[in-house]
């Protein structure tokens, strides 16, 4: 398909998907829309059309009934928030830094707890319940030497 | 507005009340009216508008700044959960349970309602979707491909649609 007639089938769609109002196309195409139309009777008839099918769609009037402030003091006051893991260990060690220092003390205290919390961690050991690291690791038996 | 939108959002997450019913304020009025147009029932439409902005205030850790718009994630949410109300066994909006006959009543037959929304109920649902999140709701159709978990160029193409069964409609009545 040749530019131009590539041009076209977009200015084309455009106005049929998104009616007939220039602000509602897209800013890098409205240009070129815009000079299709100049240059096309029949999308001029075609946007016609589309702005007496956006005049009806401007018809429908449907409003919000709720009320905003009531909603979120409802919600808020009665409903706890469920953040995940990761968002709760985080305000736990947010806490457990604003519990132990202020001023200028904070950022070495925050790096403190958290050096503490990863060396804790990486120093707890597993024992297991059997020490199977002295077995041996293959038992056989060779046919014929019994 | 994003940037301030994050910000809002994280501190809702750690529990701000205040940052809360800003958000609310700025986003339950579009969520309720995209639910109704997209239900076609008042009340069912306020039920899903106060889910989403519960899970708004449980679970604000899931919204990604850097992959969407805030209202974006709230229609995506309110837009699932329409859906599975109208895929829900013996779903009925209350205009249909207050209906004594078999079929159910077409907006025509609700008190207030124009000739436009009947036209837009009668629509199939992705079709109704797509014009209404692009029409009334103003996003761009890369937003309602991802609010509908959909490619833009399908979204194009109901679009087209919608507003082609549109026109027909809107013929018949003149």
């Amino acid at each position: 398909m040749s530019p131009e007639r590539e041009s076209y089938r977009r200015a084309r769609t455009r106005i049929e998907a998104l009616g007939a109002e220039q602000s509602a196309w897209p800013d890098a195409e409205r240009q070129s829309i815009l000079r299709e139309l100049a240059d096309s009777d029949a999308l001029k008839v075609l946007r016609k059309r589309e702005q007496t099918l956006d005049e009806w769609l401007d018809q429908s009037s449907v409003a919000a009934s709720l009320d905003a402030q009531a909603v979120a003091l409802q919600i808020s006051q009665s409903h706890a928030q469920k953040p995940t893991l990761e968002v709760r260990l985080s305000a736990a060690l947010e806490r457990i830094v604003d519990l132990f220092a202020f001023g200028s003390w904070r950022s070495p205290v925050a790096a403190g707890v958290t050096l503490s919390v990863g060396v804790a961690l990486g120093t707890m050991v597993y024992v297991p319940s059997e020490d199977w690291s002295n077995a041996e690791q293959y038992s056989f038996t060779v046919i014929g030497e019994e | 507005m994003v940037r301030d939108e994050s910000e809002l959002v994280a501190r809702v997450g750690k529990g701000d009340r205040r940052a809360y019913a800003g958000l609310v304020a700025r986003h339950l009025p579009a969520v309720e009216v995209y639910a109704r147009r997209f239900l076609g029932d008042e009340y069912l439409a306020q039920d899903v508008a106060q889910d989403v902005m519960l899970v708004l205030w449980q679970r604000s850790d899931r919204f990604k700044p850097e992959k969407s718009r805030l209202t974006t994630w709230l229609h995506r949410i309110a837009h699932n959960r329409c859906i599975d109300l109208l895929r829900k066994p013996g779903y009925k909006t209350l205009e249909d349970a207050h209906e004594p006959a078999a079929q159910p009543p077409t907006l025509q037959e609700t008190p207030g309602a124009s000739s436009i929304d009947v036209a837009l109920r009668e629509l199939p649902e992705s079709q109704r979707t797509a014009l209404v999140l692009t029409y009334y709701q103003n996003f761009t159709n890369r937003e309602v491909a991802l609010i509908m978990s959909s490619s833009v160029r399908a979204v194009e193409s109901l679009l087209c649609r919608a507003r082609g069964n549109l026109k027909k409609h809107l013929e018949t009545d003149q």
